[in-house]
């Protein structure tokens, strides 16, 4: 993928944190050996899934509270609160589409023509 | 006539001074008071300052020569802090062993017991690692890739992208 295929540099996240999930049970086969944040995957997207919203600036871990640190595809750093990196612009996304499409829900994503062996 | 008689009378003996004395020594006492609590403060909780606790903070010139002298001094501040703060000690503590001096959780003949393991705070533990996520630009390869290469790619058997 050239880098020049990300439309908003300063709104692509390239890398950000995930939930600490020490090993792999039956409903989560993979556990911690998942390295990529793939939107198709997992329940709802590993958007909605996998990835720490709040991982820090909170005082009780689960809720809904707190920030993140995500490196961004220009290179800058920068922390976002609970849930901003997929609403109401999905940062993890590279094109408009499904940037703002809001995925969400399993029906976006189905409207998108996306194969359902992938959900 | 009978009233400035009397007050007259109160100031030759001196019972009028007592009255004003009697004020005047209540705000000195308070003063004392202050003063003292403001001592105790410096003595007992020399990390409520700042210059105290930049050697607590750096590592970055620390040399044998002053491990002594700086675990001394860290026992001194983390006793006060022990006693005055126990919610933030264990996040200060916890800091102080990782950055200070590394080596306190592998080798305790440097400790030798000076030092209390602390019991990290549910929100600062970090024992567990930390995780992290690469973007997989799914819904780049989504519109760029045949849909047979995109289910390839998405169950990690893509030719192309080895």
């Amino acid at each position: 993928m050239k880098e020049n295929a990300v439309i908003k540099p300063t709104d692509t996240i390239m890398f950000g944190e995930k939930k600490n999930l020490a090993q792999a049970t039956a409903t989560d086969p993979l556990g911690a050996s998942d390295y990529f944040m793939d939107m198709f995957e997992g329940q709802g997207g590993n958007d909605a899934d996998r990835i720490e919203h709040g991982c820090h600036s909170t005082l009780h871990k689960g809720g809904r509270t707190g920030v993140s640190n995500y490196a961004f595809t220009d290179g800058s750093v920068r922390y976002l609160k609970y849930g901003m990196c997929t609403w109401p612009l999905n940062m993890w996304a590279v094109t408009t589409l499904i940037a703002s499409a809001m995925l969400s829900s399993r029906r976006d994503r189905n409207d998108l023509s996306i194969p359902v062996s992938l959900f | 006539m009978k009233g400035h008689r009397q007050r007259l009378s109160e100031a030759h003996s001196g019972a009028g001074i007592w009255k004003h004395a009697l004020g005047a020594f209540t705000l000195i006492e308070l003063l004392v008071v202050i003063a003292i609590i403001a001592y105790w403060r410096v003595c007992f909780c020399p990390l409520w300052h700042g210059p105290k606790r930049r050697p607590t903070e750096s590592n970055a010139s620390i040399t044998s020569s002053k491990l002594g002298f700086r675990l001394n001094s860290t026992r001194t501040t983390m006793t006060a802090f022990t006693r005055h703060e126990p919610t933030l000690i264990a996040g200060r503590h916890y800091c102080w062993n990782i950055t200070t001096i590394p080596t306190c959780w592998s080798a305790p003949l440097i400790c030798s017991g000076a030092l209390r393991r602390p019991k990290p705070a549910p929100h600062r533990r970090r024992s567990r690692g930390r995780s992290y996520f690469i973007n997989g630009w799914n819904d780049y390869f989504l519109s760029t890739l045949q849909p047979s290469d995109f289910n390839q790619y998405m169950s990690g058997s893509f030719s192309r992208a080895a």
